[in-house]
């Protein structure tokens, strides 16, 4: 952790609810601050962050496009978020009170994100094992969570104590594992 | 298809009425409504339906502790006497998107029959 | 509980699509969804035959009207057949299986195979039926469907499809195996609002989609027979391929039981005719699982009784006999084992309802709610099945028990 911290970086901006860093490519969180009165778990959003990031990259790929600087706005009924890749190893989501005027926000986020590099570190990418990464994102994005593991293990013949050890797969079980999630979440491929 | 429905849910408020969507109704049916002139546990919800049935609605008699009055476009309005619960139930006619609004109108309107104002 | 002349069963939508997909899962799609159609076109073609006759319908238009009217009064949507020997088509609008699917899973997922086997099944015993063709020999295939995201569902009937016809399980079949019943513990306070409760559901039908929305999930009058084929012919299946997914696949049978009890008897422990007629919920266990008793058997999922209760501890729950105990006798004898999934996972069900949920909130059983409560490793409650008459034994009998150590 630095030793200035994400709070030092935020406190004078008041109308800032949160702030998440998700360490990419495995989009874990990093680190977090959120003002005492919200009611917000760092650990159950931050991931979903890396992954929009991730996602509008390849979505501007196929229309062959390509920014260093993308950030993504996201305006809701309560909160506007501005999420930005910062370096290749974090995701910085900045989450603001809802009335702020866009223009303040960016300005805000501007510094703020520039706080923020100078404070956290250059971190090495962990090599994590794929089944690792498709089991947590099976988890994250499976309809019924509590049992998709269980549907892995039906669908695939592997054993359900096996899942639980993902990193333990053969390749020919990861790739078992990786097609009945695609086909779980009815999607072509993962991007992990 | 009609926005999702919030995690926390749906919550309207009127001028003499509160809405909130009722448990896992995800077709926004089902609404548990408030009435600012009725205190909860006072008691007095029972005599709205009398009083709706003289501005048009049908009483219907299915189950004996639950008071029931049918609006003429199908709307419900639930009564149990003993707690004071008051529930609407939006027709099924009424687009998805505009129930949380009609429920709400409705419920105003009980507001307004529970003041004893007129029509 | 019958229906005309064949043994049936309220169940609401999350046990329908789960159990579907736990077939699936277990057989893959296709020979999942051939034996979800083989198993809905045997048992509806003695519903459709029988109903029928008790109403005087003689011609294959009247059939084929009464078959509609049929299928959206039992809650599985609107259903037109348009066939004649050779074949044709039908057209399903709000069919129970495709139009839940897509609302409760429909923004999450994108659903590539159609949902619909159980109408593919109905629609070719209609066929069947109005026409007087030798049952169990008409195809039928779902081509499109809204769960994936077509404007409507529709179907294709060809003829030819033959099989070797399964030893019936009808009335007579199961009358045998019904056993005398008894009574528990606390009769009475269940009995009363057992009856209260047949009073206050009685109301309850098809609205002008042909789907029975009520306590906040989709309800369907269903056959017996479906839900007990295809789940004991995966199992049979899956213990010749893959034994090691038995264990997996019972898993599985026992979450359908679970999610349903937990969302179906939890919307009328919540809805204002349950306040009206027991009470506002206070929040104590006991007449949380009383209740639970009363709605199992007005719903027709037979007389549930409480052996013992012993709040935050354990829970025993006898019956004289389940649905899928007396199917099983009927069709291939005795168990090797106890094998009453939905009872089990019922059961596990209401223990979970009777000692995690905060009544007094008053939540909103949702998704999400469901989700947050079961995820997150081993349940702190579990269920075994020490006796049951699908074995020979002369009860069925489940055990709840809370896991030491466990979370709340």
């Amino acid at each position: 952790m630095a030793q200035e911290t994400v709070k030092d970086a935020v406190g004078d901006v008041p109308s800032l609810r949160a702030v998440f860093v998700t360490a990419m490519p495995d989009c874990l969180l990093y680190d977090s601050w959120v003002r005492p009165e919200e009611t917000w778990a760092a650990e159950d959003a931050a991931s979903y962050f890396g992954d929009l990031v991730r996602a509008n990259r390849e979505g501007l790929r196929a229309l062959k496009s390509w920014s260093a600087e993308m950030q993504v706005t996201i305006e809701s009924a309560d909160v506007l978020m501005i999420v930005r890749e910062l370096r290749s190893d974090f995701v910085v989501t900045l989450a603001f009170q809802r009335e702020v005027p866009l223009g303040m926000v960016r300005l805000h986020a501007k510094r703020v994100m520039d706080r923020l590099d100078q404070i956290l570190p250059t971190l090495e990418a962990q090599q994590r094992p794929r089944a690792v990464k498709i089991t947590e994102f099976l988890e994250k994005y499976a309809p019924d969570p509590h049992a998709a593991l269980h549907r892995v293990a039906l669908r695939t013949g592997i054993p359900l104590n096996t899942l639980r050890k993902p990193e333990s797969l053969e390749n020919s079980q990861v790739a078992l594992l990786e097609a009945s999630v695609c086909d779980i979440l009815g999607l072509e491929s993962l991007s992990l | 298809m009609p926005e999702p429905i919030p995690p926390g849910g749906l919550i309207l408020e009127g001028e003499r009425a509160k809405v909130e969507l009722e448990n896992s109704c995800f077709e926004r049916l089902n609404w548990r409504c408030t009435l600012r002139a009725l205190p909860a546990g006072s008691g007095q919800a029972a005599s709205l339906v009398p009083a709706l049935v003289a501005r048009g609605y049908t009483e219907v008699k299915r189950v004996p502790s639950l008071l029931e009055a049918f609006h003429p476009d199908g709307h419900r309005v639930a009564v149990v006497p003993s707690t004071g619960r008051i529930q609407i139930r939006v027709s099924m006619k009424v687009p998805e998107q505009e129930r949380a609004k009609v429920a709400l109108e409705l419920a105003e309107e009980l507001g307004q029959v529970a003041e004893g104002a007129g029509p | 509980m019958y229906f005309g002349p064949s043994p049936a069963v309220y169940h609401c939508h999350h046990f329908n699509l789960f159990l579907d997909q736990t077939i699936d899962d277990a057989l893959g799609f296709e020979a999942g969804s051939r034996l979800r159609f083989l198993a809905g076109r045997e048992f509806a073609g003695p519903l459709l035959s029988g109903i029928a006759e008790a109403n005087g319908a003689t011609t294959p238009a009247e059939k084929l009207d009464l078959a509609s009217k049929l299928f959206a009064g039992m809650g599985h949507g609107r259903l037109q057949v348009n066939a004649d020997a050779k074949g044709g088509d039908a057209k399903g609008s709000f069919l129970h299986y495709g139009y839940s699917w897509s609302q409760k899973y429909g923004q999450i997922v994108k659903r590539k195979q159609p949902a619909d086997a159980f109408g593919a099944g109905f629609a070719a015993a209609a066929t069947e039926v109005a026409l007087g063709l030798t049952s169990e020999t008409m195809s039928a295939q779902e081509s499109g469907c809204v769960a994936m995201k077509a404007p409507g569902c529709t179907f294709t009937l060809k003829p030819g499809d033959r099989v070797a016809k399964l030893p019936p399980v009808g009335e007579a079949e199961v009358g045998k195996q019904v056993t005398p019943t008894f009574n528990g513990l606390y009769e009475e306070v269940i009995q009363p609002i057992t009856q209260g409760l047949r009073d206050f559901t009685a109301p309850v039908a098809g609205d002008e989609r042909g789907l029975v929305q009520a306590f906040g999930v989709f309800v369907t009058l269903h056959l017996a027979g479906y839900y007990n084929r295809i789940s004991y012919e995966a199992v049979q299946q899956v213990e010749k391929k893959a034994p090691q997914s038995v264990g997996v696949l019972e898993d599985l049978l026992r979450e359908s039981g679970h999610v349903c009890v937990f969302n179906t008897f939890g919307g009328i422990l919540l809805s204002p005719e349950w306040e009206g007629m027991v009470g506002p919920l206070t929040g104590e266990p006991l007449p949380i699982i009383e209740g639970c008793m009363a709605i199992a058997r007005a719903l027709g999922f037979g007389r549930w009784t409480i052996a013992e209760f012993e709040p935050g501890k354990r829970l025993v729950v006898r019956a004289p006999c389940s649905y899928e105990s007396v199917f099983y006798r009927s069709r291939y004898g005795k168990a090797p084992r106890p094998n009453e999934y939905f009872l089990q996972g019922a059961c596990l069900a209401i223990a979970q309802l009777a000692h995690r949920v905060d009544w007094k909130a008053k939540p909103m059983l949702t998704q999400d709610f469901y989700n947050a409560l079961f995820r997150g490793g081993p349940l702190p409650w579990k269920v075994e099945q020490p006796k049951s008459t699908s074995c020979g034994h002369s009860i069925s009998e489940v055990v709840v028990t809370k896991v030491e150590g466990a979370r709340a």
